[in-house]
């Protein structure tokens, strides 16, 4: 229920720091979920299979 | 006189435009800059925007310039031009808060290397600009992952700004700076760019130095202007590019804007994807396609192309995850890191302190690969055009994943050129395309390293047949 008074476009802008803020904090994933998206991305790199000859890129634009 | 004159239009003038109204003493540089604090320091920190007001300094620096141009002593088009800075840019004894409560009252005893070469330039710093904190790099959730709160859209206030460079996307869209310098690390020049209506250019990797900028991960961070149009980005970037001995990722180059030894639009070969086009969301499909029609009508051949194949979410995830945690170690191993305004970036930066070598490794090695692959690519094609983002401004409330675009079968496309042309270090330029509604819709060009001008160059084109980039969002009066 909105405040009398307040448009619920007034409510969107002044409200959202709080309520996103909030929101934040109930879907915060917790640190071994983070550590799972990293893991998950190393499975995608080892899919890629490199010559070994190929080293780390030292210079970084094309 | 100089009150009415400073009315308007002057806010959202051109560089080139406000640089020659100075020089014939419409107005002062000092009144220039009392009228953009005033629209800085209460419509940017209505908008979340303002991050610091250097209104005192700046003043001081206005008063310097008006004795230079009474005396003629003329520097550049930048002159007694007031800009902003995004707040991970270090100023001489100001506070440089990275957008984070964590470094609160944080200060360094050097200008950062850009803002030198600006003041040597004669331009005036009015302002430090929100940004989401730490630039963002860790899987931020929301837009109020900044110590000055959530950034509005000028556009429409229940809209997110974009990120990470949101303060310098708000103030330029706005009129509360002429121009700003942002950031990208992978899309935080790009994305509120497009979101804003700026035009913004995220420069080759290396062309600019980021001496006294955070560094969010050494081999990807890069800093670039967020301008009203193509040229005001050529007239900043000759000024910031160059090479710097004390930034190990300095090219040691040049950049010269030359916009008369400009190429002509009918040389060019530009590659595109049509599938990215069906892809955007649907209320952004007109502006898109008209952008792109405008662009085939200009005399440009066009060539469709596919984005090379590799994991670049994965790519971008491991290289800035690595370095960002060695970058703030200290921060995650103390007792700080629960002042971070997004709770899941915290638990990003601890589970990143776990990524094995072996990944970053791994993930290095698969970029030279990619460098490859882009030079391969740009054998037939001098650039690329593409949505600078698939959707407009998500709502505030629906957090930054709400800008999505739609699933269709088919080719890559070049879906993925925001983190892939990060990783390769390509240059880019997001240009204002049209609405989707009440908000704006960006087209992006990305290029062969060090071909800044052919980009600029080929916006300018479009910017002479669009006025998208002059159109201005309802944010009234200081």
């Amino acid at each position: 229920m909105k405040p009398p008074g307040l448009t619920r476009r007034a409510l969107a802008i002044y409200a959202a720091p709080v309520l996103l803020g909030a929101n934040a904090k109930a879907q915060a994933p917790p640190v071994p979920r983070a550590r799972s998206n990293f893991q998950a991305a190393a499975l995608q790199l080892a899919a890629v299979k490199l010559p070994r000859n190929i080293e780390p890129a030292t210079r970084f634009e094309a | 006189m100089a009150t009415k004159a400073l009315s308007g239009d002057v806010f959202f003038a051109s560089i080139s435009e406000l640089s020659t109204r100075l020089r014939a003493k419409e107005f002062s540089c000092v009144e220039l800059t009392k009228a953009f604090c005033d629209r800085l320091e209460k419509i940017g920190a209505a908008h979340n925007a303002l991050a610091l007001s250097l209104r005192k300094s700046a003043i001081k620096k206005a008063k310097d310039v008006d004795g230079d141009l009474k005396r003629e002593r003329t520097r550049g088009p930048l002159q007694g031009i007031p800009y902003g800075a995004k707040d991970l840019l270090a100023v001489k004894n100001q506070p440089t808060e990275w957008g984070s409560r964590a470094f609160a009252g944080q200060k360094f005893d050097e200008d950062a290397f850009v803002i030198k070469k600006l003041d040597a330039a004669g331009a005036i710093l009015i302002g430090k600009l929100a940004m989401i904190e730490l630039a963002g790099g860790l899987g931020y959730q929301t837009a109020s992952a900044s110590s000055t709160g959530p950034a509005q859209n000028p556009w429409d206030r229940t809209r997110w700004a974009g990120g990470s460079s949101s303060g310098p996307a708000v103030a330029t869209a706005a009129g509360l700076v002429t121009f700003a310098l942002g950031s990208e690390t992978s899309g935080s020049i790009i994305t509120p760019s497009a979101f804003c209506g700026v035009t913004g250019l995220r420069p080759t990797y290396g062309l600019v130095s980021r001496r006294g900028a955070m560094a969010l991960a050494w081999t990807l961070d890069k800093i670039g202007p967020m301008c009203r149009s193509a040229d005001d980005c050529g007239l900043v970037l000759h000024v910031i590019a160059g090479g710097d001995a004390e930034d190990p990722g300095s090219a040691k180059k040049g950049f010269a804007y030359v916009p008369q030894f400009d190429r002509k639009i009918t040389d060019f070969t530009i590659g595109y994807a049509p599938i990215d086009f069906e892809r955007a969301a649907p209320e952004a499909q007109p502006a898109l396609q008209a952008a792109l029609a405008v662009m085939k009508a200009s005399g440009a051949k066009f060539k469709e192309v596919e984005i090379p194949d590799f994991p670049y979410g994965a790519l971008i995830q491991t290289v800035i995850g690595a370095e960002a945690a060695s970058i703030f170690e200290d921060l995650i191993r103390g007792d700080k890191l629960q002042q971070m305004a997004d709770p899941s970036q915290a638990a990003t930066l601890k589970a990143a302190l776990d990524i094995p070598a072996i990944d970053y490794l791994k993930a290095m090695r698969i970029r030279t690969l990619v460098r490859a692959a882009f030079r391969e690519m740009y054998y037939d094609i001098d650039m690329l055009l593409t949505p600078s983002r698939p959707a407009p401004a998500p709502r505030l409330a629906d957090g930054v994943g709400g800008a999505q675009g739609r699933t269709v079968a088919g080719s890559r496309g070049l879906s993925d050129i925001i983190p892939a042309g990060n990783l390769a270090g390509l240059p880019a330029i997001s240009l204002p395309c049209g609405f989707a509604g009440a908000l704006p819709v960006g087209i992006s060009l990305v290029g062969r390293p060090w071909f800044e001008n052919h980009l600029i160059g080929v916006g300018r084109v479009f910017q002479e047949k669009t006025d998208w980039h002059k159109r201005k969002p309802p944010v009234g009066e200081a």
